[in-house]
């Protein structure tokens, strides 16, 4: 099964390559979860990650014959939409002023459009627990934001978007030692953030060490 | 690497390793050993282990709409790049076209100073070469300098009274730094003392203490030049590259 996807994508990309957009459009459909989440966690704006996504969407396909066949088409993808997202990151911190109103959702969760984006699934048994949780999104997605760029991507392909190392080393051209060496950081400067939220986290998450 | 004592914990880096089971197997049964036998490493891997727990919990944000390209527009695709790399380009900040104009203007300005300036070190030693003081012209540009410093104090004494000696002292009264050359077509003597020195003359004289590149040392007059040129030349091949999209 895993070897038709295979094919079918190959095909996909064959077709595209000799410019059929509905062939790259099946790819689209497929992908823009991925492309758009990741980069959903790069910036932490809806309108801004949809805009980068879309002209991620627009260069790949303008880009795909140097795709190379045999490698994974993901991380290419995901290649060209966090390189985008981090070029509008760098942008926009060099021009503080362009980003003011996205600090100004951040600061205040309940009236983000942004984080209500975030809820639409899974919690709606206890309201409590839903407001909860929607303010520790947002913690999560600043304390994302805090990272360097090059470990702010390494992490969100592995815990957010479950990547394996080696395909992370694809996205972002580095090897697999500093993709390694990435993530922890990532990690352990999360864990310091994460540690000021300490009374948030809910219980479950407090000691999960015993069983998984 | 079976060094792992009691006494030394494992780096984040290898707890992070360890959670993924990014190791050989040898070392995820030799740290989990040590983890077994170490509470510090055990509270770190729960701290790290609840974090990942965090980033996993979070939701897939929903799309906020389809990206399919429509179909009708024609996107032109770029030909095979170099390995596989996406020709995606940074979009560059231009500069407005009356900034890039003026800066090539200004570039060109400083390539042209720059050349004089080198002219003006090479000439004399072609026009002399060419005469009978093929010696002379050598050493009119390397000992100049150590004579320079030694005439400034007479320099100074005479300068009340321009005298028209033609052998040292002339061209001081005006108090132009490039009194030096003086030698007829040299385009850095285009300043006043023009009038007041002869022309055939070994530029010996001393400028009155020039500001910040003493400009009579042929050296680094020429230096000067060369840099200016080659900041010149920079300067109009940046912007150049920039003009035909613009224009």
């Amino acid at each position: 099964m895993a070897k038709q996807m295979r094919d079918d994508e190959e095909q996909l990309i064959a077709r595209s390559q000799r410019g059929d957009v509905n062939a790259f459009n099946e790819l689209i459909l497929h992908y823009q979860q991925t492309t758009y989440g990741v980069v959903y966690r790069m910036v932490g704006n809806a309108d801004t990650a949809a805009d980068i996504t879309q002209d991620a969407f627009i260069a790949a396909f303008r880009a795909i014959r140097s795709f190379r066949g045999g490698s994974s088409f993901r991380a290419w993808l995901l290649r060209i939409a966090s390189n985008m997202a981090c070029d509008h990151w760098r942008r926009t911190q060099r021009h503080p002023e362009e980003s003011l109103d996205v600090l100004a959702d951040e600061d205040e969760p309940h009236a983000a459009s942004d984080l209500s984006s975030l809820v639409e699934s899974g919690q709606e048994a206890n309201p409590e627990e839903y407001l909860l949780s929607q303010e520790l999104q947002g913690i999560i997605q600043r304390g994302l934001q805090a990272l360097p760029l090059d470990q702010r991507i390494a992490v969100v392909l592995c815990d957010i978007e479950g990547l394996s190392y080696e395909e992370i080393a694809l996205t972002t051209q580095s090897n697999i030692g500093t993709v390694r060496s990435r993530i922890a950081r990532g990690r352990a400067r999360l864990r310091l953030y994460l540690d000021q939220y300490r009374e948030l986290l809910p219980r479950n998450y407090r000691l999960p060490t015993n069983k998984e | 690497m079976a060094n792992l004592d009691r006494d030394r914990h494992l780096t984040t880096e290898q707890l992070s390793a360890f959670l993924d089971a990014q190791l050989s197997p040898a070392e995820q049964v030799e740290y989990n050993a040590h983890i077994e036998s170490c509470q510090r490493c055990q509270g770190a891997l729960a701290s790290l282990r609840q974090t990942v727990a965090l980033l996993r919990a979070m939701p897939q944000p929903a799309v906020p709409r389809s990206f399919a390209l429509p179909a009708g527009v024609t996107y032109l695709q770029e030909p095979v790049t170099r390995q596989g790399e996406p020709a995606y380009t940074p979009a560059r900040r231009r500069l407005p076209y009356y900034m890039q104009r003026s800066l090539r203007i200004m570039s060109t300005i400083a390539a042209v100073i720059g050349f004089i300036f080198l002219l003006s070190g090479v000439l004399p030693m072609l026009i002399h070469g060419g005469g009978t003081m093929t010696t002379s012209a050598g050493s009119a540009t390397a000992p100049a300098s150590p004579n320079n410093k030694a005439m400034q104090p007479n320099e100074k004494a005479t300068n009340n009274a321009p005298t028209h000696t033609p052998n040292k002292t002339s061209p001081s009264a005006g108090s132009s730094p490039n009194g030096t050359p003086a030698r007829g077509n040299t385009p850095a003597a285009r300043t006043e003392p023009k009038k007041t020195s002869p022309n055939n003359q070994p530029p010996k004289q001393a400028p009155p203490a020039p500001p910040i590149i003493d400009l009579s040392i042929p050296l680094a007059r020429q230096a000067l030049g060369f840099a200016l040129l080659v900041i010149g030349i920079i300067g109009v091949l940046l912007t150049r590259r920039w003009s035909p999209r613009r224009m």
